[in-house]
């Protein structure tokens, strides 16, 4: 879609959101859904006129983004987009597996019967997402199902941090993309997690929980790697060709 | 504290700071030090007598104050110092001990001989402090002395700095603040073990196992809040 286009419908939704918002909004999808390619240059000139708009804001946004490490800045050159590589992601990983490690041990002796069928819900809706094949679906079923749990913690500073990762979350989704294979393991381990929570296993919790994400990034890294890549790269310029 | 005068120290250091980033530093210290207790009312108006500058900037800096969270509006009353209640500091506790063992486990993979070294240094300097402290006498004491949080705190960051994990080095770095404040008031350094946890705490990381350095610092962890909770219960 137009940059532009999305722009004019971002103020329509909210037209009290400010600018430099928008825009940051606007340029946080475009990256973490790879519109933009690591390490290409942004220019803000070109897109304060494709925009039409000052460069201010888009100045702003960008100072916005560079906090959050999606844009790098070089003296005298220019704006980059930022690259990552696999140890990013293994990072990432272990810090949102310690997280939700400890949002479900919370959850476990926190939640409610109401909030146990709410979770059977969102169950269903994942299990019926997997059996269409709908990756868009997938992803957003997987993502209600993880932040209820989140939520269940009842701990403030677990659900703020979650609420910061969710960004980087959608940036990897890239590897988790490829791993096909591993597609119909994460749909029952999804069920294994709600099970452990109706019987109010703790320690089955914890240890689920984190075999369930620690298993992604495992399996890529053992046996796919080298193949992966190349399928990453071929996923990515696939999606550049189409626009 | 004579608050005009740590402003002008901190523009001494830094002449192109912004005025509401000096005025936040200084306010900053006021609270960690203990100057402002919990509870304190900060009145905007006075603020800007005694720095002899507008308002606006003063409003900045408690805007940002509030914004991580040692600062509280109370509607129709005004700014207040953050009071933690009890639920609060077990709830940042909990997210704490989540951040510190996991960045154990990675710092004792990736700590290089010179910085456990450092992290030793570390401990003693905590151990020479607290053994000052007990010949003066300060032992129980409802407000920690300043310098012994300090170096507590150094130890801490140390480790999960060179955990090389920059997701969860954001997340501590936003939580510093609070986890720095809190601790002045709660770190229980009259419990026997506190130096020879600490030296436990090093050699897990020494050790360059992963899973063991988890446990020392879950352990660590859990025997402060067992304190803790037994200070708020008597």
């Amino acid at each position: 879609m137009n940059i532009a286009v999305s722009m004019a419908k971002k103020i329509k939704e909210n037209p009290f959101k400010s600018l430099t918002n928008i825009i940051y909004e606007l340029l946080l999808e475009k990256i973490v859904s790879y519109d933009y390619l690591p390490d290409s240059k942004l220019s803000i000139a070109d897109l304060s006129n494709e925009l039409s708009v000052s460069k201010t804001p888009i100045k702003q946004a960008i100072a916005m983004l560079e906090e959050g490490g999606f844009v790098y800045t070089i003296k005298n050159k220019g704006t980059f987009f930022s690259s990552f590589d696999f140890s990013d992601y293994i990072n990432f990983s272990k810090f949102r597996s310690a997280l939700e490690t400890a949002a479900i041990s919370k959850a476990v002796s926190n939640i409610s019967t109401p909030e146990l069928n709410q979770l059977a819900i969102y169950l269903n809706d994942l299990f019926y997402a997997y059996d269409q094949i709908n990756y868009a679906l997938i992803f957003s079923s997987e993502e209600n199902f993880h932040s209820f749990i989140i939520r269940c913690s009842r701990n403030q500073y677990i659900i703020n941090a979650y609420n910061d990762l969710h960004i980087y979350l959608k940036r990897f989704r890239v590897y988790v993309a490829i791993n096909r294979n591993h597609y119909k393991m994460t749909k029952d381990y999804h069920r294994y997690i709600y099970e452990a929570l109706l019987i109010k296993d703790q320690k089955l919790c914890e240890t689920v929980m984190k075999s369930h994400l620690e298993i992604g990034p495992k399996l890529f890294l053992d046996n796919y790697i080298n193949n992966n890549v190349e399928m990453m790269r071929m996923h990515i310029s696939k999606k550049q060709n189409n626009i | 504290m004579d608050l005009k005068k740590e402003l002008e120290i901190c523009f001494r250091k830094n002449e192109n700071k912004k005025l509401s980033d000096a005025i936040f530093d200084v306010l900053l210290s006021a609270i960690l030090t203990g100057d402002f207790t919990p509870d304190t009312k900060i009145n905007m108006l006075n603020l800007s007598n005694i720095f002899e500058v507008s308002i606006s900037p003063v409003k900045y800096a408690i805007l940002k104050l509030n914004d991580i969270g040692l600062v509280q509006f109370n509607k129709n009353k005004g700014a207040f110092v953050t009071f933690f209640d009890k639920q609060d500091y077990m709830d940042m506790f909990y997210f704490r001990m989540t951040l510190e063992a996991l960045a154990a486990s990675q710092a004792a993979l990736l700590m290089t001989a010179e910085e456990v070294d450092h992290l030793f240094n570390l401990v003693k300097k905590l151990e020479i402090i607290s053994n000052e402290l007990k010949i003066m006498g300060i032992n129980i004491i409802p407000l920690i002395p300043f310098e012994l949080t300090k170096a507590d705190n150094d130890f801490h960051t140390y480790v999960v700095e060179h955990s090389g994990n920059a997701y969860l080095i954001k997340q501590y770095k936003k939580l510093y603040p609070k986890i720095y404040f809190s601790r002045r008031f709660i770190t229980i350094p009259e419990s026997l073990n506190y130096i020879d946890e600490h030296y436990s705490l090093a050699y897990s990381i020494k050790s360059k196992d992963p899973e063991f350095a988890y446990s020392t610092f879950i352990h660590h962890s859990q025997t402060s809040l067992y304190y803790y909770k037994k200070k708020i219960t008597v």
